[in-house]
């Protein structure tokens, strides 16, 4: 696969210089002649030699330089060794989906070695069996990938949450670069906690504010959520011990002050939480979209009416409240060639059907016209009061006139300028589509909106501020773009369009966006 | 995490059996060129020609059948009469025939009179299994229809691939799950949990409760295929699940699990299969799977349970 030129000069270079010092175990000679480094071999990662030298720690392209000396790498026989380590949730079943997927697409046969519960390495050959690259799985935690990253045991790390500040101060002492840096971590996929009954129960939404109050035995049977007075609320949860778990006590529980009631029955996954849901009609338990199996999801209603299903439109726009994307993050180091396009593959219609087949929500831009938003425009007359007039109504529908949504839709942290994570990852993903030339020809327009707190002229200007940011967020990455063919537009219409209910934190957060429309 | 046992198996990484290295360590160890190279790489549909070419052995020698066959000729009158007619006086030409069967299934019928009692591999597409002929050189077996045009060969002893065709137009709705392994070795075998049955329920399907394809025409539920004939050297087992995705009268999930039983037979040995995964329009590819089995007298006589080999199945209701 690499060529090896021993070119007459480079045998030449060879012949006249002296041999390396002992401590020296490779020597790379510059195939033009002229430069000579001897070091340590430190690594090879089938294109570059990493090597430790009097000048310090040198990369080197090998495709420049020949090598000599004890510990050259046999380039022919080269096996790229990656190691993905983290989130169960992740590396349960999508992740290895991908890979497979991955080799598939490029032809590779895939094999997988599997050496207990929680790992495996799969083996990607070429068609001819010359083995290609070994990719080596540990499903821990979240918190057991960063610590992986951080001691340089693994090459990629799984993750169900944001990386913390305390992790990226690590992950910077260790070297490896900032965790938190768009061109370190990427959304592979979105997962979601749902509240899950049985097919059977009558119940069609229920509440955030219900919901905690059921979780945490406040409420104990299906009266007071609009179900059958005086049958007991069967609870059931995951483990304390599993990530998605604390996850949900972490968004549902702990910001009243609540924990789980101990009545709810333990499960050892999410898929056994929503099967044992599924076959009893009286079974309440939050669980993962990606696991729901022949569980049925609730809606989760705001105080004002507007009811958010996990449907995939509403997923992959974070409109629905309770998202878990799944990230990978990388060290700031190059990786190899085999990685490297493997996570170019993660963003390819291919690899999103693939995630779709795993239960999870892909990155994939949805788009949905005007008239699938009937019922948030049939909320927002509703909600129109005093603040929002009809004629700000008549002027955002005449500026939305003729555009589609487009799923990825901005939202920010919470009391800072800047875009989340989630977001950050919208941003690139749009841009590379600019580039590439997907929306010439067409009006892309950055729609601001806010929460209802405050005054309606502060939310305005909120909303506008937003829609630059996340318009200048955009043509900043896009910098290969030809501007002439695709228009940008940044308007801000406030509180006019809420998503969600403005009583809870979570419903202004859900407010708090700036939408992408397209014409 | 989803596999359950006690405590981590511990065990050396396992070296796939199929696809790495079996075409040249077959070379090196008959040092010859006839098994034409590529064959080895036993998912390759058809066109497989000689019987040293035989899957998933990379090291056998030519079989043995050939040696009588060479010794045959001294005892004889007149040896070049005879390959004409097996022992019941039927001609010897054989022949594969296909036939359509319920649930996107064909029925396979070989009849080989010259070669009664010898091995016969089935195939189709990627997947394969090993039958042995009956004392009058017959093989009946079922096998499922992969696409509305299927195609299947049969790879006799003597090294001839007879091929025959289906017409199966509902082929295509369905979603499969395979699973294959060497005769001789243990297998995984398929579990499907239909809409949220438990372990032992009416909605499991498995080799212990496998369904007639017919539930699947009803809309009812899938099937489980066993393919193979236990025992055979040099053979391969198959399992294959199929659910109607298009066409199911229930909405829901089903889900998978793959699960290989440890006995005294097999403790201790490395399990060594291919998964396949094939549906919702994808094509899906052969994975080679090795893990580890407990040592014998460890009193772990549980099976080992794997459920993250497979992805569930997500069925709209057509209803």
């Amino acid at each position: 696969m690499r060529r090896i030129c021993l070119g007459a000069a480079v045998l030449a270079a060879l012949a006249t210089d002296p041999g390396p010092a002992a401590a020296q175990d490779v020597r790379l000679t510059a195939r033009g002649g002229g430069l000579v480094l001897d070091g340590n071999l430190l690594g090879f990662d089938g294109e570059f030699y990493r090597i430790d030298t009097v000048y310090g720690v040198l990369t080197v392209d090998a495709t420049g330089v020949q090598c000599s000396g004890p510990a050259c790498p046999d380039l022919e026989a080269f096996v790229a060794q990656v190691t993905i380590s983290g989130a169960t949730a992740m590396g349960d079943v999508l992740m290895p989906a991908l890979v497979e997927a991955f080799a598939a697409q490029r032809g590779l046969a895939a094999s997988r070695a599997i050496r207990d519960p929680l790992g495996f390495t799969y083996s990607l050959a070429e068609p001819d069996g010359r083995p290609l690259a070994r990719i080596d799985f540990r499903l821990t935690t979240t918190e057991e990938g960063f610590a992986d990253l951080v001691a340089g045991e693994a090459d990629l790390a799984m993750a169900a949450r944001e990386v913390t500040p305390a992790e990226v101060a690590l992950g910077r002492e260790a070297g490896i670069g900032t965790l938190s840096a768009p061109s370190q971590s990427r959304v592979v996929a979105f997962d979601a906690f749902v509240a899950a009954v049985a097919p059977g129960n009558a119940l069609d939404a229920i509440s955030i504010e219900n919901l905690t109050r059921a979780l945490s035995g406040e409420i104990a049977d299906w009266g007071p959520l609009g179900g059958t007075a005086d049958a007991p609320i069967r609870l059931h949860a995951m483990e304390q011990s599993l990530g998605p778990q604390q996850g949900i006590e972490t968004v549902l529980l702990a910001p009243g002050g609540q924990t789980l009631s101990p009545a709810a029955r333990r499960h050892p996954d999410a898929a056994s939480v929503a099967d044992a849901v599924a076959g009893d009609p009286y079974a309440l338990g939050v669980t993962l979209a990606s696991a729901l199996g022949s569980a049925r999801t609730l809606a989760l209603a705001g105080g004002c009416g507007v009811a958010l299903r996990a449907d995939e439109v509403a997923v992959r726009s974070e409109d629905y409240p309770l998202v878990a994307p799944m990230f990978l993050y990388a060290p700031a180091r190059r990786l190899p060639a085999v990685a490297r396009d493997f996570l170019s593959f993660l963003s390819t219609p291919a690899a999103e059907r693939v995630i779709r087949r795993a239960g999870f929500t892909d990155l994939g831009a949805r788009r949905q016209p005007l008239a699938a938003q009937g019922e948030r425009l049939a909320n927002a007359i509703l909600t129109a009061g005093s603040e929002t007039r009809l004629a700000d109504l008549q002027a955002m529908i005449r500026a939305l006139a003729g555009a589609e949504r487009l799923s990825p839709t901005f939202r920010f942290r919470p009391g800072a300028a800047g875009l989340d994570a989630p977001s950050r990852g919208h941003a690139v993903l749009l841009s590379e589509a600019i580039e590439a030339g997907v929306h010439d020809g067409r009006e892309l327009i950055f729609a601001g909106f806010s929460d209802g707190e405050g005054s309606a002229e502060a939310n305005l200007r909120i909303a506008r501020a937003r829609a630059e940011t996340a318009m200048s967020a955009v043509r900043a990455l896009a910098d290969g773009a030809d501007f002439d063919r695709v228009r940008f537009t940044a308007v801000a219409f406030g509180e006019a369009l809420p998503m969600a209910c403005d009583d809870t934190e979570w419903g202004r957060r859900i407010n708090r966006r700036v939408e992408v429309w397209i014409r | 995490m989803r596999t359950s046992g006690n405590k981590p198996l511990s065990g050396a990484f396992v070296a796939a059996f199929l696809v790495l290295g079996a075409g040249t360590a077959a070379q090196a160890a008959d040092g010859t060129q006839a098994g034409s190279g590529g064959a080895e790489v036993i998912l390759a549909a058809v066109g497989v020609t000689a019987g040293p070419a035989l899957p998933a052995d990379p090291g056998h020698g030519p079989l043995p059948r050939h040696e009588v066959a060479l010794a045959v000729p001294e005892d004889l009158p007149s040896p070049g009469a005879l390959p004409s007619y097996g022992p019941l006086g039927l001609l010897c030409a054989a022949s594969l025939t296909a036939e359509p069967a319920p649930g996107a299934t064909v029925d396979l019928t070989v009849q080989t009179p010259c070669l009664a009692g010898e091995p016969v591999t089935l195939r189709h597409g990627p997947l394969e299994a090993t039958y042995l002929a009956s004392s009058s050189g017959v093989v009946r077996a079922r096998f499922p229809a992969f696409d509305p045009m299927a195609e299947f060969t049969a790879v006799l002893s003597d090294g001839q691939t007879l091929a025959a065709a289906a017409a199966v137009p509902g082929a295509s709705g369905y979603e499969r799950m395979v699973t294959m392994w060497p005769t001789g070795g243990s297998g995984l075998s398929v579990h499907a949990y239909e809409f949220g049955a438990g372990p032992g329920g009416a909605g499991h399907v498995w080799h212990g409760a496998p369904r007639q394809p017919a539930v699947a025409e009803a809309g009812r539920g899938g099937y489980l295929l066993e393919l193979g004939t236990p025992g055979v050297s040099e053979g391969r087992m198959a399992e294959v699940y199929s659910f109607p995705a298009v066409g199911s009268r229930r909405e829901g999930a089903v889900r998978l699990a793959l699960s290989a039983e440890v006995t005294p037979e097999t403790c201790g040995r490395p399990i060594e299969a291919v998964t396949l995964q094939i549906g919702d329009g994808l094509p899906g590819a052969p994975v080679a799977v090795s893990l580890p089995v407990p040592d014998c007298g460890t009193g772990q006589a549980t099976d080992l349970v794997l459920k993250n080999l497979a992805r569930d199945l997500r069925i709209g209701s057509t209803d």
